[in-house]
């Protein structure tokens, strides 16, 4: 195993990582705990500090690793620009008192995926960087990280949804399960927000299958010319599918409250898997696209 | 000062008596204001709500009103019986009436335990009590200390969190599955008493539409008129339920009314929206697999009496709690209130001295500039000695004139304060020749 190939990315995402899991475990125990707080709100300065510190970590490898102002030029740009966005989300429901539990589960994802980046540091060390030829590819890249942050927020709340559920569902303990609910929001609030997070990521998967496409037709994508049988192909057309079914759940109402939920978790899953197993086997050849120049690849 | 509390409250009183005692605000204010011109040293403030009547007076130590002459004006004013009265009457004194009007503001003393709305009240009986100007320090500590631990007790305890009843747990595990009832159809089916109480408090929440359906279409309309509702025949149960998407049900069946297989399919005609059912019924009208549907949400009267149970069971580790820091803020306010008199009491002494000393002063000047200088040191030890008199006369007198309980109790007084003979009392005895001691200060005195 090699060493990390930017000591300061590497410090941002264990800061990431340790911020995000302090930040769920008090989202746990203010939740599951027997005390009320002062406010009835949590205190939100972990998560305030999980954006700043992403926001900061991509300034830094905007200005001085990759030393151009253009976004995204490599994995850990856009796990750093998910986990802002995700802990970003947070803030702002925890700053307006909607969707009130959010936190216990989007904390512990965007540890998990700081942990990607960390990782991906590694992965990636010779090819870390994208090589973005093409308008197509630029656009393609920033909707593969905003997609993948939907993705994300999707199965938060369905993950948020489950929970609650389960707390409605249980027959033991009526007092206890009735002062947890009273910390998050209602179930009629998450499935709104799953269903609305769930027709975003599908339109950004969409665009994704669509830019990829392009892509991939000019000629710019490293699966080679049959790539509409390549796993990773395959694996986007799944989730794309899964995030359909969970989009068009009033329409479909089999799929309603713990079916979308579920769907979301697995949508989650699926598209996770294939994005790693693509960035883990293009590890040697260039993050999906095209090899670099060697001449442009940083250390990074 | 001495702090007295005297009132009634529901614990105490009936409501024939409560009624006649209750004080509203305009009438608060006038009392305040009689009471504070016929005792003007005394702070009062006044706290009356539907549960009680109370009178908070801090006085000086051997000041008035007693609690005798509270009750006469009580009397006087309201024209009620003396002797139930007193009957109803409870009063409580210094550290007591302070814990009594904690356990007051954190709704400990309330007939509904941890109740919000006695903060309010409570807020506007020092409101009162201050525009009518009889709210002095004592009153000030007591009242703010008060609502700061009632703000305290709620926040650190969950007090108030409960649930008190059957009808109150439905409506929380309700609005745990709802953003709000605005937009959505109660329906209650039967007319038990229960379930007619359960349906109150979902039509407080001003739900869309409120049905009633039941096996005797005459019962359900007039329950309807009741409630504001719309009557619903019985026969299309199904229709309703698959509108419905909280119900409330209590009839008299023998067997259930829904079963799982019948409701499968309303749940498959209402689109699997999310249904909240509360069945009180006892035997139940809605078969336990129903529970098991997708997106339906049922509560069974077992259920919701543990959940009433459990709040109690858990009312009574805050309710402990509770106490125990209206405890701790009990001894600080009254720490505080006895500080803030004793400061006082000081000023008032300090006041005192001065102006015997400077009496004294001003007539050994006189003296003196008309006096030989040789006569000076006389005149200065003659000047000493009439302010020491001065000063002693009346503690010395009261010294006198005391029973022997009360004179030995000031002795030690005088003792303590003045530390005369107190190296026999606090020192080791000590072994040292007698040139080498301290001088008493008797020695030094003389």
């Amino acid at each position: 195993m090699t060493m990390p190939n930017d000591s300061i990315t590497a410090a941002v995402m264990v800061g990431l990582i340790v911020l995000s899991a302090v930040s769920a475990v008090g989202a746990a125990r203010r939740i599951r705990g027997k005390q009320q707080s002062e406010s009835g709100r949590p205190a939100p300065t972990l998560v305030i500090a999980v954006v700043l510190v992403a926001l900061a970590g991509l300034i830094y490898r905007m200005a001085s690793v990759h030393g151009t102002w253009a976004p995204l030029r490599s994995h850990a740009d856009g796990v750093l620009l998910m986990v802002g966005l995700i802990s970003g989300i947070v803030v702002y429901t925890q700053a307006v008192g909607r969707l009130r539990g959010l936190e216990l589960f989007a904390m512990p994802t965007t540890a998990i995926l700081a942990g990607w980046g960390l990782c991906s540091t590694w992965w990636t060390f010779d090819q870390s960087q994208f090589t973005i030829r093409t308008a197509w590819s630029a656009v393609h890249i920033t909707t593969v990280y905003f997609g993948l942050a939907a993705v994300a927020i999707t199965a938060i709340c369905g993950g948020l949804y489950l929970f609650v559920q389960r707390q409605l569902k249980r027959r033991d303990n009526p007092a206890d399960r009735i002062r947890i609910l009273g910390r998050t929001a209602s179930l009629e609030t998450i499935d709104r927000w799953l269903i609305g997070w769930g027709t975003v990521a599908f339109i950004m998967l969409t665009a994704i299958g669509i830019l990829g496409g392009i892509d991939a037709s000019a000629g710019e994508s490293s699966l080679g010319e049959q790539w509409w049988l390549s796993g990773k192909f395959i694996g986007a057309v799944i989730g794309w599918l899964i995030f359909a079914a969970l989009c068009h759940v009033r329409i479909a109402p089999q799929f309603r409250g713990r079916r979308a939920a579920l769907l979301a978790l697995v949508g989650f899953v699926t598209i996770l898997t294939v994005t790693a197993v693509a960035f883990i086997s293009a590890g040697a050849r260039g993050s999906g696209h095209s090899p670099p120049d060697n001449s442009q690849v940083d250390q990074d | 000062m001495h702090i007295v509390c005297v009132g009634i409250s529901h614990q105490t009183a009936p409501v024939s008596l409560r009624e006649r005692l209750a004080i509203d605000r305009e009438d608060a204010r006038r009392l305040l204001e009689e009471l504070h011109a016929a005792y003007p040293q005394s702070e009062l403030a006044i706290l009356s709500t539907c549960n009680r009547t109370e009178f908070y007076v801090a006085r000086p130590l051997h000041g008035h009103p007693r609690i005798e002459q509270l009750v006469e004006f009580v009397v006087a004013r309201h024209g009620v019986n003396r002797d139930q009265l007193h009957e109803s009457l409870y009063h409580f004194d210094n550290e007591q009436a302070i814990r009594h009007l904690f356990r007051v503001a954190c709704g400990l003393d309330s007939m509904v335990v941890g109740e919000q709305q006695i903060v309010g009240q409570l807020k506007q009986a020092y409101d009162q009590a201050q525009h009518a100007e009889t709210a002095g320090r004592s009153i000030h500590r007591m009242f703010q200390l008060a609502l700061a631990t009632s703000r305290r007790v709620r926040s650190q305890t969950g007090i108030d969190a409960g649930r008190h009843s059957v009808a109150g747990a439905a409506v929380e595990f309700a609005q745990h599955l709802f953003d709000s009832v605005a937009d959505k159809t109660v329906l209650m089916i039967g007319a038990g008493e229960m379930a007619s109480l359960t349906l109150d408090r979902f039509a407080a929440m001003k739900p869309g539409r409120l049905w009633i359906a039941n096996r005797s279409f005459d019962r359900a309309a007039q329950l309807a008129e009741q409630h504001s509702a719309e009557a619903k025949p019985f026969d299309a149960l199904d229709d309703h339920l698959v509108e419905a998407d909280v119900v409330i049900s209590s009839t008299g069946a023998r067997e259930p009314v829904v079963t799982a297989k019948r409701f499968r399919k309303v749940l498959k005609r209402r689109r699997y929206r999310p249904t909240f059912i509360v069945d009180i019924a006892v035997p139940r009208d809605f078969e336990p697999a129903v529970r098991d549907l997708a997106n339906v949400y049922l509560f069974d009267l077992d259920d919701l009496q543990r959940a009433v149970a459990d709040a109690a069971t858990g009312r009574a580790d805050a309710f402990s709690d509770a106490e125990n820091l209206v405890e701790q803020a009990v001894g600080e306010c009254y720490a505080l209130v006895q500080t803030g008199d004793v400061s006082d009491l000081i000023r008032r002494l300090r006041r005192q001295l001065h102006g015997i000393g400077e009496a004294e002063t001003s007539r050994t000047v006189n003296r003196l500039l008309a006096a030989d200088p040789k006569d000076f040191e006389d005149l200065l030890e003659e000047h000493t000695q009439r302010l020491i008199n001065k000063i002693l006369h009346k503690p010395l007198q009261q010294l006198g004139r005391s029973g022997s309980k009360q004179a030995a109790l000031y002795a030690t007084a005088i003792r303590r304060l003045f530390n005369v003979d107190e190296e026999d009392l606090d020192q080791p005895e000590s072994t040292a020749p007698v040139d080498q001691r301290r001088p008493l200060p008797s020695d030094r005195d003389s």
